[in-house]
């Protein structure tokens, strides 16, 4: 990570991936469309749109452990957050605005490398849950021989 | 690339996510349930049932494949973003055979690219049985349809591939039909950046003999048999096309920057554009028999469909039969016709030609000007125009002089001549080679040449 932090990657805009499992441990990929990560104490807020991670959602009920990846286009910046989910509920009118926000700085990362103006002018988040967790490690997870390393300290 | 969500999807209909423009996300879970996040840089399609990823480090996603072989891939449209999620199951990892080979090419073209030969290197191609497939939907906003997304591929139409190819028939030498090759491609299909080189089975390796689209030119540069995409595209005389260079690339700085190895300076740079997002190279050969390539690149496009790579090798063999074809009228008796042999006149501007026999390079007024057969060709030229005043030559001459000791068949001759025709162009040599048709040339001279042939060079 470097001296990049983890906020300042945030608000960079970056890609959210979900991953978690069902109860026979087959694994679901999903997207995010927003975070808010609280450095003090630990808590990771993922705010998803419900039409696009119902399966992750039904999965999270039983088995409640979550990795986010975050990962910022222009360069692979990226970090993996292990997490414990602790709420799910439906996301509140500042996390929605928050992810908007974050989104279209997202979608600004995404035009530097090549997606078309007229795409990204027209995708669109929904933003309706938010997933409510404790995380328990954060891992580089930069493409390289570094990825996987834990990140403590500075890092955050 | 359009799907009614009630149909079953097939991954061939998906074929276009997997170019590596977009990088794919994968999750995987340890046997003892704890789930991982991951990127990809490119999935490749195998077959209709099976997918493979690169195994390149040896991390998290892969300790959890082999606990617990399921995972599922989300692949993304390059266009719409439209994303798809594969389930799939790890099957095994293969470190040769087809598939291996396909991903390891992409990955050495792009390590070359980045000077990275050395680090960046496929261990193995990791494959997967796709179990499911589902639809996410599309992200983009209603009113917008994907369908209103111009296409980028070429898309040739039949009546367009007729008019091409009547164009070409009618160039009656391999210079031209070389230079129209590129023109139509700019022309027809919008690529505006494309050479061709020759096969020079001698030196193992391949010369370029037509540019387009390059302020330099580059006729005369060389890449060796197996060296980068074009080299590669020669060694195994397959079509090859690299997708997503600008992903792929950001992707190997990542990994730059974060190695103990950013002193290498390994880089092999491919002729061409500096920052191109695409290139494919066609292999032009004829009865199993390399004669050359034929190399696009593209700034705009990230991707070629199914059809662009069927137009340029389709006109890669159109060429093959075309080069073969010149070859044998080139070859051909003709009749005498009157030669004149005046003495050289125009401008007073002179010229020191120098050759150097130990290496076969020959330098003018100082500067390099071209080598091997084509160098010792001109040499062969200068020195009986300068002795006799003759001017006018024909292939057939050359192919039995003895000091130029051309191989006996196949030697390529034309090809080396339209080579040393444009270097001297390109040059101020004072030196011009006009075509005569049906294998005869003449040597032109414009101000005053001296010629000098010397054991190894004075440095």
């Amino acid at each position: 990570m470097g001296s990049e932090t983890i906020q300042n990657l945030i608000s960079s805009g970056v890609g959210i991936t979900l991953s978690s499992c069902d109860s026979t441990l087959f694994p679901e990929v999903a997207s995010g469309d927003g975070l808010i990560f609280d450095n003090s104490t630990g808590l990771l807020t993922v705010i998803v749109s419900k039409s696009r991670v119902g399966q992750t959602l039904e999965n999270l009920k039983r088995h409640p452990h979550l990795a986010v990846s975050i990962s910022r286009p222009i360069d692979n910046l990226a970090v993996q957050f292990k997490c414990l989910i602790t709420n799910i509920r439906p996301a509140s009118f500042e996390e929605t605005e928050l992810t908007h926000e974050q989104w279209r700085r997202y979608m600004n990362q995404a035009s530097l490398v090549g997606v078309a103006p007229e795409i990204v002018a027209h995708l669109k988040v929904e933003s309706d849950i938010a997933i409510e967790s404790q995380v328990r490690q954060i891992f580089d997870q930069t493409p390289g021989p570094r990825a996987g390393k834990a990140i403590s300290g500075e890092g955050l | 690339m359009k799907h009614d969500p009630n149909q079953h999807l097939h991954l061939h209909d998906l074929q276009d996510c997997f170019h590596g423009v977009i990088p794919s996300k994968i999750a995987t879970c340890s046997a003892a349930g704890e789930p991982n996040a991951a990127y990809l840089s490119h999935v490749f399609y195998v077959n209709e049932k099976h997918v493979a990823s690169s195994y390149q480090f040896f991390n998290k996603t892969r300790k959890n494949l082999l606990e617990n072989p399921y995972a599922s891939i989300m692949v993304r449209h390059p266009e719409t973003l439209h994303p798809y999620v594969l389930r799939v199951k790890y099957l095994r990892s293969e470190n040769r055979g087809p598939v291996f080979e396909k991903m390891s090419i992409k990955l050495d073209v792009i390590a070359a690219y980045e000077g990275m030969g050395d680090v960046f290197r496929l261990l193995a191609a990791d494959i997967y049985e796709v179990l499911e497939i589902r639809d996410r939907g599309s992200l983009l906003s209603h009113g917008f349809s994907e369908a209103a997304i111009p296409h980028s591929a070429i898309s040739p139409d039949l009546e367009t591939a007729r008019v091409v190819f009547e164009d070409l028939n009618r160039q009656t030498n391999l210079e031209d039909l070389l230079d129209q090759s590129l023109f139509v491609l700019q022309r027809h299909f919008g690529i505006s950046n494309s050479f061709i080189l020759l096969n020079d089975s001698a030196n193992s390796s391949l010369i370029t003999h037509a540019t387009l689209g390059y302020p330099k030119g580059g006729v005369g540069s060389e890449v060796k048999h197996g060296e980068g995409l074009i080299g590669l595209c020669a060694k195994h005389k397959k079509f090859l096309q690299i997708s997503g260079m600008r992903e792929a690339s950001r992707y190997t700085k990542a990994i730059l920057q974060t190695s103990s190895t950013q002193s290498l300076s390994l880089s092999i740079p491919l002729p061409g554009l500096t920052d191109p997002a695409s290139q494919m190279a066609a292999p032009i050969v004829f009865q199993s028999q390399l004669l050359g390539v034929l190399a696009c690149e593209s700034r705009e496009k990230s991707w070629w469909d199914a059809r662009d790579q069927s137009f340029v090798t389709m006109l890669a063999n159109f060429l093959a039969a075309a080069i073969v074809a010149q070859r044998k009228v080139e070859e051909s008796p003709f009749s005498e016709r009157s030669l004149s042999s005046e003495i050289p006149t125009g401008s007073e501007k002179s010229w020191n030609y120098r050759y150097i026999e130990k290496d076969e390079v020959l330098f003018v007024n100082d500067q390099y000007l071209i080598k091997n057969i084509p160098a010792k060709i001109l040499k062969y030229l200068l020195s009986i125009t300068l002795k006799t005043g003759r001017r006018e030559f024909s292939n057939m001459e050359l192919r039995s002089a003895d000091e130029l000791r051309l191989p006996e068949v196949k030697d390529n001759l034309e090809a080396r001549l339209i080579l040393l025709r444009k270097r001297l162009q390109e040059h101020d040599s004072g030196l011009t080679i006009q075509s005569g048709g049906r294998g005869r040339f003449r040597l032109e001279i414009n101000g005053k040449i001296e010629f000098e042939g010397v054991q190894k060079s004075k440095l």
